[in-house]
């Protein structure tokens, strides 16, 4: 993978020193850098529409054979538009999308799914950026960010929702157009199915359409950090926000120093930083500032 | 929009509405009050139309305790002026499973939704989250056939928190499969959501959250 390739040339003393677990987290985390090397796509396929209320149909024609339940045949592929309709936007997008739906996790353990499902967020990159689409749906009590789609999108289409999603923190959409594209060879597409990540991943180079903007629904969002004892034992934690609110922000603040009670709790020190936009734990050795710094690099 | 309401049938181990919502019957806790049918559906029809919401909710406690309750308020739902909202109905399936009269009377409502909310994957993890005996948990997967028969729209929810190895997941496909094929793709995953009264109950029943959250996942 190639986050490990990455660490391998300059930061696996960084991350040895912190244990086996932790650099098995962290080697997921890095699988991020993969999205900043995808071939964006031109249309050269079919049409797909998703109206709506269910996330697991598009994972089901993504993954086809790599679907959690084995029923599933393939129906999305390089070159197809993807339509989507009445979502929500956020930028916080999950560590491992679509591992809920892909065979790996039913064939092996849901415990590495509550390790690996955390949120995260991205400045821009190259004019793009990482958002996530997720589906409005009350009934499910307290919708998981975790289960979002990634889709990158270009400056234009980021700024018509971005003072929405600066004030709530998610934009609700009535429609959304991108285009299926393939992951660069260099990351391994075998790798990413397995691991439960797509290896096409949908790219918006237009505006988007917003529909009732200010409205968004509540969802769930995860804050997180990996932590170190002084007897040098590696702690996971999180803590949960919500997004879509007004008050969004104070939840996001509030998860913070949530974070910081408990890692202050366990006499121990951050290691990790969850958030590129803000940075929340300046003193941690590993953050996605440093890990992109490190993709720019090798990457790009 | 969501409406809350007090009492359950069920003592699970995770549930983030607090002990007294839970264990209350007879009073509504302290700046609530109980609301007729009409009440209910008259609220919720207006706050939703205020709020621009797309969908109806009763949720905390277990909204089938009260079956007439229950049925009333879809009825004055169906008399309501438009839009005439989804109502979703969140429950843990026990009464439902247990009454299939009760399922055949809601299948009347077109604009109905059920949630059914299964507590494990198995008789024996239902009985260790909920301190309900291992045999009531047949009625949660009797509640999802009920449905299907009377041809209600639902889907099954399971907390992943709670779902140990891939033993237990293969336990889970096996159940619903059993009802209907379809089911597992409808399967929604819920997350433990650590509300301070749930960590201060998962403390008291002696379960290190952090553990089933966490360390344990790491690969221990």
């Amino acid at each position: 993978m190639a986050g490990t390739s990455i660490i391998a040339k300059e930061g696996f003393n960084l991350i040895k020193s912190y244990g086996p677990k932790l650099y098995n987290i962290m080697n997921d985390y890095l699988g991020l850098s993969t999205y900043f090397s995808i071939k964006c796509a031109r249309f050269t396929g079919n049409a797909k529409e998703y109206d709506g209320k269910d996330l697991a149909l598009y994972w089901r024609d993504l993954f086809g054979d790599y679907y959690a339940f084995y029923q599933a045949k393939k129906a999305l592929h390089q070159g197809d538009k993807v339509v989507f309709r009445d979502i929500m936007l956020t930028n916080w997008i999950p560590l491992s999308p679509g591992l809920y739906y892909s065979r790996y996790m039913w064939e092996n353990s849901p415990k590495e799914a509550r390790t690996l499902f955390r949120d995260v967020r991205f400045n821009e990159h190259d004019g793009k950026r990482i958002l996530s689409i997720h589906y409005p749906r009350e009934y499910e009590a307290h919708w998981d960010l975790s289960k979002g789609i990634p889709v990158v999108v270009n400056k234009k289409a980021y700024e018509s929702i971005q003072d929405i999603i600066n004030q709530y923190g998610a934009a609700h959409v009535e429609e959304f157009n991108a285009i299926l594209g393939q992951m660069s060879d260099q990351v391994g597409g075998n790798l990413d199915l397995v691991r439960g990540y797509p290896n096409l991943i949908l790219t918006c180079e237009g505006k988007l359409c917003l529909n009732k903007p200010g409205t968004p629904d509540p969802m769930l969002g995860t804050a997180w950090n990996i932590c170190q004892t002084e007897e040098k034992k590696e702690e996971a934690l999180w803590y949960r926000f919500w997004v879509g609110t007004e008050e969004h922000e104070y939840y996001l603040k509030d998860a913070n120093a949530k974070l910081v009670d408990m890692i202050n709790d366990l006499k121990s020190r951050a290691c990790c930083d969850f958030d590129e936009e803000i940075v929340r734990f300046p003193r941690a050795p590993i953050g996605p500032n440093k890990i992109m710094q490190f993709c720019k690099k090798y990457l790009t | 929009m969501t409406g809350d309401l007090i009492g359950c049938n069920l003592r699970c181990k995770f549930c983030w509405a607090d002990n007294d919502i839970r264990n209350r019957i007879q009073k509504p806790p302290a700046g609530a009050v109980f609301h007729s049918p009409k009440s209910v559906a008259f609220i919720l029809h207006n706050k939703a139309k205020e709020k621009q919401s797309k969908y109806l909710r009763i949720s905390q406690g277990e909204p089938t305790l009260s079956k007439n309750h229950v049925l009333s308020i879809l009825e004055e739902l169906n008399r309501s002026s438009k839009p005439k909202y989804p109502f979703i109905l969140e429950t843990n399936g026990i009464i439902l499973g247990n009454d299939r009269d009760f399922a055949k009377k809601l299948s009347d409502f077109k604009n109905l939704h059920i949630r059914i909310s299964l507590k494990g994957v198995n008789s024996k993890k239902f009985s260790y989250l909920t301190g309900a005996r291992e045999e009531f948990y047949d009625l949660q997967l009797k509640a999802m056939s009920n449905c299907l028969n009377n041809g209600i729209s639902f889907h099954p929810a399971i907390m992943i928190d709670f779902i140990d190895d891939a033993h237990e997941m293969a336990d889970l496909k096996t159940n619903l499969e059993a009802i209907s094929p379809q089911l597992i793709d409808k399967l929604e995953f819920e997350r433990l959501i650590l509300y301070p009264w749930v960590r201060d109950r998962l403390r008291k029943l002696n379960i290190e959250y952090e553990a089933i959250l966490n360390k344990k996942s790491e690969g221990e």
